[in-house]
């Protein structure tokens, strides 16, 4: 075992037989304060500077030749803006290794930048200005102070931390959560930051509630707390607040919305049944309706029913008055079709009486002109129109001296159309009614073959 | 929020680039081993 003191080989441990000391005990000692290094290390590189500064100083403090704690300790005070204090750790650093020793480096390069170090001590003036204000009341002054001191070094840490304080002093939580927040920007971990914020999240300044049993720091704050357990509370809060108010709703708002809906259902079935009875006895609005439309639409048939009726009858007098006229021109097929359609009952005797006359003076004509049109038709082969005229004819007179060949012909055309039983009739007429005529013979011979047929 | 004054009294000032020397020179540089060694010489003495 080498004593750490003077440097000789002690074998098996023990007194050191150069200088004394306990060689065992020493390196007991050493072996602690390299723990607090490592812990320091490992605390540095998560950004916990104040952490590691915690540990880098127990660990100078058990062994004080550890430069390379030293070192990194300055760099850690540099790190949250102590930079006198970093300067101070390289120079005694560099006082206990000179050879190979970055602290050397590290100084060269501060003194390089002569403004730079300026401005970084004008932070600290500015800081230790502001902290002597504070103390007499001119809290305006010196947070004036501390505000340009932030600005010249934005590192600096516990400029942050007193802003903090003071907003915090003030209750304005806004201020206050942005300049701890700075802080711990800088310093990850910072327990006074984060102590800070833990007092605006609770609202509460009871410095008995912080928990002290875990890894305090060398100011006495709590230096494991995270931001998650400042948050907590709150969505915490938010969450339970949002419980409780969907258990109201469900308590007060549905029940009633239910009884509301429930009302409106059974108000809405008996309008129902209503309409169904008033559909039933014709009570209903749409039932009283159809029936007046009803009635309204019987009215104006009737109404039509006697409008036609009136034209009917103007239109009969005018047929009356034509078929004078067409008489006293000689058109007698014209007159005979128009006197064929007056209805006596629209006439009044002395007219049915001139009715009859003005018939028996065109018929006659009318009819042997209609029989030569039907005629020529049948010849033609025009069967249907031949038939046409010819019943016409018969219709004018059956008993002129044309007649026993319009029924011979009407005779012909039933026996084209099949209908021999018309047939048979039309040519007994010829035969009954006609002995004379110049078709008696064919006639009676075409009935007697109809008879034998049948 | 918070008793600012006795929050006040957990700051200490900070140390400027010319005071370091003197706080150099003023600093003792004892440690724990010296510490140690101081107590296992006294023992060794009685």
């Amino acid at each position: 075992m080498i004593c750490h003191n003077c440097g000789l080989d002690v074998p098996n441990g023990g007194i050191c037989p150069s200088c004394g000391a306990d060689t065992v005990l020493m390196e007991k000692a050493r072996n602690a304060s390299l723990r607090q290094y490592n812990k320091g290390v490992a605390l540095a590189k998560e950004d916990d500077y104040s952490g590691a500064i915690a540990c880098l100083n127990r660990c100078i403090l058990i062994d004080k030749s550890n430069y390379v704690a030293r070192n990194l300790l300055g760099i850690a005070y540099y790190q949250v803006g102590m930079v006198s204090d970093a300067l101070k750790q390289w120079v005694i650093s560099a006082s206990i290794r000179s050879k190979n020793n970055p602290a050397e480096k590290y100084i060269a390069s501060l003194q390089k930048n002569a403004r730079l170090l300026d401005k970084y001590n004008d932070a600290i003036s500015m800081y230790n200005n502001a902290l002597k204000q504070f103390k007499q009341g001119s809290n305006d002054l010196a947070i004036i102070q501390l505000k340009k001191a932030v600005n010249l070094s934005p590192n600096f840490v516990e400029a942050y931390n007193l802003i903090t304080a003071y907003y915090l002093s003030i209750n304005d939580k806004f201020n206050a959560k942005k300049y701890a927040a700075m802080a711990l920007k800088c310093d990850k971990r910072n327990s006074r930051a984060m102590y800070y914020l833990s007092v605006i999240a609770s609202g509460s300044a009871d410095f008995a509630s912080s928990d002290k049993n875990k890894n305090d720091s060398s100011d006495g704050y709590n230096s494991k707390k995270s931001l998650r357990d400042i948050i907590k509370p709150e969505v915490a809060t938010f969450f339970i607040g949002a419980v409780i108010t969907a258990a109201l709703f469900a308590v007060f708002v549905v029940p009633s919305y239910i009884d509301t809906q429930n009302a409106k259902i059974t108000n809405l079935e008996r309008r129902v049944e209503e309409l169904l009875d008033e559909n039933e006895n014709g009570t209903s609005a749409f039932a009283l309706k159809y029936a007046k439309l009803e009635e309204e639409n019987a009215a104006l048939k009737e109404e039509n029913a006697y409008y036609k009726n009136e034209d009917g009858v103007r239109q009969q007098k005018t047929d009356y008055q034509l078929s004078e006229g067409y008489i006293l021109a000689g058109r007698y097929e014209e007159a005979a079709e128009l006197l064929s359609g007056l209805d006596s009952a629209n006439f009044t005797e002395e007219e049915n009486a001139n009715i009859q006359t003005m018939k028996d003076s065109c018929y006659v004509p009318a009819a042997e002109a209609v029989y030569e049109k039907g005629s020529e038709a049948f010849s033609s082969g025009d069967i249907a129109g031949a038939k046409e005229l010819l019943l016409k004819s018969l219709i004018y007179t059956e008993t002129a001296d044309f007649s026993d060949d319009v029924l011979y012909i009407l005779g012909q055309i039933s026996e084209a159309e099949g209908d021999n039983a018309q047939a048979t009739e039309y040519y007994g007429r010829v035969v009954n009614e006609f002995s004379s005529s110049n078709v008696y013979s064919q006639s009676e011979s075409r009935l007697q073959e109809l008879l034998v047929q049948n | 929020m918070i008793n600012f004054k006795e929050e006040i009294k957990k700051y200490e000032p900070i140390l400027e680039i010319s005071e370091i020397e003197d706080s150099i020179h003023s600093t003792e540089l004892k440690d724990i081993m010296d510490m140690l060694n101081h107590i296992t010489k006294k023992i060794d003495k009685k």
